[in-house]
């Protein structure tokens, strides 16, 4: 078993930016439009607004968390001896830079849009691992195609209608692939348990969208940034590949490469807004990083020279 | 006990920080969705959205798809709007387009149904986005609705048609117009209505004010034109002040396919900036725009086809993998 370095980040920064991701997710752009189906929510208001609000509130402690972890991993990086990991930490404190900067009106969104699809793809690039990367690459790329689809309508003379379509058809392809492909993140192949519990996913998600009472398509829209053309069972095949992932993650203790599952489904293809982006990238970062062999976990106990931010206050 | 309270103290700052964040609403996220820009123009902007003036404006193309989140779910027959705005003299004018192989103007049966499209805001500018279906608890929203079938005269009986004589003529006798009901008013009917509301079950009809809306088909297309001041003339209505992006979701009906109340094709939320810069125009035949628009059912064939072949690829990496790291590990052991 080689899980990822979980020493590489704070553990309870790690903690922290995973369960707030996971409540934003659940809570804010789920539950709260999803409870209205109770009946007699007339009377069930003040805890929709509970729940809300616990979710808003998950949604900034994620937006600081994401930041921090960007801010730790990129200067990890920056401090690697490999030029490319470099690289990769130069791109991603770029992207923290660019996000303040389109917050502050110092650039326009249209402009840091492209460059966030520049740093995705360079950091994916500069990090990319073989058959384990490939679920992330499929990811960038249907990235790069909803971004394209969007920011090149500004651009220029725009693009055609067929054009659009063909782009966001390809992002929502490519996002199904991601999803489909994610046990490969693992490393090795998913445990019997995780392959039973992906497939009740899988099933669970067909028939919901094949009897028409599912609230995933619309889900689909919200909050991964495509409009759900494909058909109900492609979106059950790459969940029912997520939920075999994490399962098998967790199940084998491999924090790190099931809270960067968790960020790409937070952070949804496409350009959405500065944080979702934030939380494919710090994805991207985490799910590149190396298994490690129980000898080379037992060295790292102790050891501050390989990661100095270890012995930092969050630890 | 030192080094946990040390371990604590800088999840608690990050804690702190966000409750600081979330109460003085000071959001450092940004979106960055698909924008729409509402355009300065220097003339009073006609409301036949195949003007050559509409048309030559750059359009944004925005996604949807059927609306699956309550009863009674679907539609998705339109895959795409064209959404173009701008602005002249503190009146925003925002125009959609979209394919539809029939105008459907009439609903004289209770089969019949009309095409229609809708515009939503959130009901405060600003604030933070609301769920798209009919928004929510805390947090409402505004919609302009444009319906085929209320715009011009109200139909004439047909030739063969017949109507039983009713002895009555008091409004208090037809109960929808006595109540209100704008789809049943004989007199001052308007193709659009101004809706509010704050969840499902809780839309209900608000006064137009200077709301206006006009549609127009041609070469299997409609456009349709809403137009209102920046200022609102009541309450849970947007201001539009220019400087704050305004989120804004659309929805269109297509009445021929059985498409009316939850049955529509529906966008995500996306954003609406009025700029004082002009419009960028555009000279693309609507040929290019709009070739005949299908769904594009032979790509999704491609795309499951994909998917099949993907999981088939992770079954043989699955199994590369696990034999390059038996191989890997056998030395530790």
């Amino acid at each position: 078993m080689r899980p990822r370095n979980s020493r590489l980040l704070p553990q309870g920064l790690l903690l922290m930016l995973a369960v707030s991701v996971l409540a934003e997710l659940f809570l804010l752009r789920t539950a709260t439009r999803t409870l209205i189906h109770i009946p007699g929510v007339g009377d069930l208001e003040a805890p929709i607004r509970v729940v809300a609000e616990v979710g808003r509130f998950a949604y900034y402690l994620a937006v600081v968390s994401v930041t921090v972890t960007l801010a730790i991993l990129g200067l990890r990086h920056v401090r690697s001896a490999s030029p490319w990991r470099v690289i990769a930490g130069v791109m991603t404190l770029a992207l923290l830079l660019i996000a303040a900067a389109v917050r502050l009106e110092g650039v326009r969104p249209e402009t840091a849009g492209w460059l966030t699809l520049v740093v995705l793809v360079v950091v994916t690039s500069t990090t990319w691992r073989g058959v384990e990367s490939i679920p992330v690459g499929l990811f960038v790329l249907g990235s790069v195609a909803a971004g394209w689809s969007s920011l090149g309508q500004v651009a220029g003379s725009g693009l055609t209608g067929t054009q659009v379509d063909m782009l966001v058809l390809a992002a929502e392809s490519l996002l199904v692939l991601a999803g489909a492909t994610s046990p490969l993140l693992l490393g090795r192949p998913p445990t019997r348990s995780a392959l039973v519990a992906g497939a009740g996913a899988t099933v669970l998600i067909a028939a919901a969208s094949a009897g028409g009472a599912s609230t995933f398509s619309i889900m689909v829209l919200w909050n991964l940034g495509v409009p759900g053309w494909l058909p109900g069972i492609a979106f059950a095949l790459a969940f029912g590949g997520v939920v075999t992932a994490i399962w098998s993650a967790m199940a084998s203790g491999d924090r790190v490469t099931a809270t960067g599952i968790v960020l790409l489904l937070g952070g949804g293809v496409g350009l959405i807004s500065t944080y979702q982006t934030g939380l494919a990238l710090a994805a991207i970062l985490l799910l590149a990083e190396p298994g490690t062999t129980h000898r080379e976990q037992t060295a790292e106990v102790g050891s501050t020279a390989d990661y100095a931010l270890a012995g930092s206050p969050l630890t | 006990m030192r080094p946990q309270a040390s371990r604590l103290a800088p999840i608690l700052a990050l804690v702190l920080l966000a409750a600081l964040l979330r109460v003085t609403a000071a959001n450092p996220a940004m979106a960055q969705t698909q924008s729409v820009g509402a355009w300065r123009v220097d003339s009073q902007p006609v409301m036949d959205g195949f003007a050559p003036e509409w048309q030559s404006i750059l359009p944004v193309f925005l996604p949807t798809t059927a609306q699956q989140v309550t009863p009674p779910m679907g539609g998705g027959t339109v895959e795409r709007i064209g959404v173009r705005a701008v602005h002249w003299e503190d009146q925003l004018y925002v125009m959609l387009e979209w394919s539809d192989p029939t105008p459907d103007q009439v609903s004289d049966r209770y089969e019949a149904f009309s095409d229609a499209a809708a515009v939503q805001f959130p009901a405060e500018a600003g604030s933070d986005v609301p769920f798209i279906c009919m928004g929510q608890a805390d947090q409402a929203v505004n919609i302009w609705q444009w319906r085929g079938d209320q715009q011009g005269d109200p139909p004439a009986l047909p030739d063969t048609g017949y109507v039983d004589m009713y002895q009555y003529s008091d409004d208090l006798y037809y109960t929808a117009r006595q109540a209100g009901n704008p789809l049943s008013q004989v007199e001052d009917r308007s193709p659009v209505q101004n809706l509010v509301a704050g969840g499902f079950g809780t839309l209900e009809v608000t006064e137009v004010g200077s709301l206006q809306g006009h549609g127009e088909y041609e070469d299997g297309r409609w456009t349709v034109v809403f137009t209102r001041p920046f200022r609102p003339s009541g309450d849970l209505q947007p201001l539009f002040d220019g400087g704050t992006p305004v989120d804004v979701a659309f929805a269109v009906w297509d009445g021929s396919r059985q498409e009316r109340d939850g049955l529509k094709s529906v966008s995500a939320f996306t954003q609406l900036t009025i700029t004082p810069e002009d419009p960028p125009r555009r000279a693309v035949p609507a040929s290019q725009d709009w070739p005949g628009y299908s769904p594009p059912n032979p790509l999704l064939a491609i795309g499951v086809g994909f998917v099949v072949v993907a999981l088939i690829g992770s079954v043989l990496g699955w199994a590369f993998l696990s034999r390059g790291k038996r191989r890997s590990d056998a030395p530790e052991e």
